[in-house]
């Protein structure tokens, strides 16, 4: 018979959730430059992209004109929340393989990681939906009465309640896909594309 | 249930992965207390999927896998992972530790998941800290800390919780000569001092060296025999082995 080790660390599986939530914690605040950069551009994507969406949801059902120019709207917004959740999104794939790593079950590390995922595209939608909340009577009295987005601004009090907090799930919803293995996929195949027009650009003999 | 062999730690017998035997078709392993095995093989040999075999990650299509006198094998998946978790340290090839967190916080980290306090496991994880010779930077973010430091946290962070086996994948790998000879020391010594049985993985014949037994690995086959001998300390190195090893200061034993 093998002679069995004494041990020193027979603990039982013991509760673990305290120390999973110091973790989620400490996981919290950016790093280093590259992490505020990232959480600047989800922030800054989600805060940007939640006052056309808050506008879409209020006003619903809105006029097609009116949906064109809330998604004309959104446009700028997309790219830079894409750049900041592609970064987010490799972040908390290394985060929950370090957590595997130091033994932590598979699903408890991956719950663990999420707190940058979750905390941050909520911090900046949270800030655009309020604003927007706030805003939009006297934005809709600064606009011409045939403005696509009057109508949609004159929206009744009791819409922009519900959604808010629409909204907001919405762009984590969002920001949670654009994070995803696959779009970071997609991310590079675009960014090499981008990077092969340019040169070839570049490359053009310009007029003399 | 008898045992396949004499005295092993970590005996495994016959694995086979996947079921039609395409990178292990048969691979045996016995390590025994107080022995640092390394074993070799070329890239592509299987080396990575017989560690994460050996470690629970990933299930074999045959064979049996004891540790400690217990059948592994034989136990409900999800007992098997807590035997695993708690009995085994792993320190894979891309070893990763928390960015966000201190050296000792993150070598505690295993302490604390069991329900060890915070200040407890700290002080735990300083002797470790000090085994590997990175006491000095004990309270510094992991972050931007160079690669020999993180790897010998990671080191430390695998045995803190006095596992009985170590599985190494490559732990010497990108590390300059006299830091690597320094931890492979280290983990003779560990062997020696706390009867851990050490399992290093690589494809490098100097890192084997380093170790008391070399067992060869080659399309999925070790040449090790099923039933392994009584644990042997002999070093292949002339000077290394337990008398290096008892020159260094040692950790809490068992």
């Amino acid at each position: 018979m093998t002679a069995a080790i004494p041990r020193l660390d027979e603990a039982p599986e013991a509760n673990r959730v305290p120390t999973l939530l110091w973790l989620a914690w400490r996981f919290l605040p950016p790093l280093d430059g590259a992490d505020w950069r990232m959480f600047g551009c989800v922030a800054a994507g989600c805060g940007y992209l939640a006052l056309p969406l808050t506008v879409a949801l209020a006003a619903a059902p809105s006029p097609a004109l009116t949906l064109l120019s809330l998604l004309c709207l959104a446009v700028p917004g997309l790219p830079v929340l894409w750049y900041g959740a592609g970064t987010l999104g490799r972040r908390r794939r290394e985060t929950a393989l370090a957590l595997r790593q130091a033994r932590i079950h598979s699903r408890a590390a991956g719950l663990t990681s999420l707190s940058k995922p979750l905390v941050y595209p909520t911090a900046g939608a949270l800030i655009g939906t309020l604003s927007i909340c706030l805003m939009h009577r006297p934005l809709s009295r600064a606009l011409p009465h045939r403005a696509p987005l009057y109508a949609a601004l004159r929206a009744p009090a009791g819409r922009w309640l519900p959604a808010a907090p629409a909204a907001v799930l919405l762009l984590l919803g969002l920001t949670a896909l654009l994070s995803s293995r696959r779009a970071a996929v997609v991310q590079v195949a675009a960014g090499r594309f981008i990077a092969r027009v340019g040169r070839r650009r570049a490359a053009t003999p310009q007029p003399e | 249930m008898s045992l396949p062999s004499d005295n092993p730690v970590l005996n495994a017998v016959g694995l086979r992965f996947p079921a039609d035997g395409s990178v292990l078709r048969g691979a045996h392993l016995a390590v025994g207390e107080h022995e640092a095995v390394a074993v070799l093989g070329e890239a592509g040999s299987g080396k990575s999927v017989l560690a994460a075999v050996l470690c629970g990650m990933l299930e074999p299509a045959e064979g049996t896998l004891w540790a400690n006198g217990r059948p592994l094998h034989a136990l409900p998946a999800e007992d098997r992972q807590v035997s695993f978790r708690r009995q085994f340290g792993v320190l894979p090839q891309d070893c990763r530790v928390l960015p966000e967190l201190t050296i000792a916080e993150n070598v505690a980290l295993p302490l604390r998941l069991a329900g060890m306090g915070a200040a407890k496991a700290i002080e735990r994880s300083r002797i470790w800290l000090e085994r590997f010779e990175i006491e000095d930077y004990a309270a510094r973010r992991a972050a931007g800390l160079t690669k020999p430091v993180l790897r010998r946290a990671a080191l430390a962070r695998a045995l803190v919780s006095d596992p009985i086996v170590l599985l190494a994948d490559e732990p010497l790998a990108g590390l300059a000569a006299h830091t690597a000879e320094a931890t492979a020391r280290i983990l003779r010594s560990v062997a020696v001092s706390h009867g851990t049985a050490v399992v290093v993985f690589t494809r490098d014949p100097m890192t084997a060296a380093y170790f008391n037994r070399i067992v060869k690995l080659a399309d999925g086959r070790t040449d090790a025999r099923p039933a392994s001998p009584p644990p042997s300390a002999v070093p292949l190195l002339a000077g290394g082995g337990e008398s290096d090893a008892r020159r260094l200061p040692l950790g809490p034993a068992r």
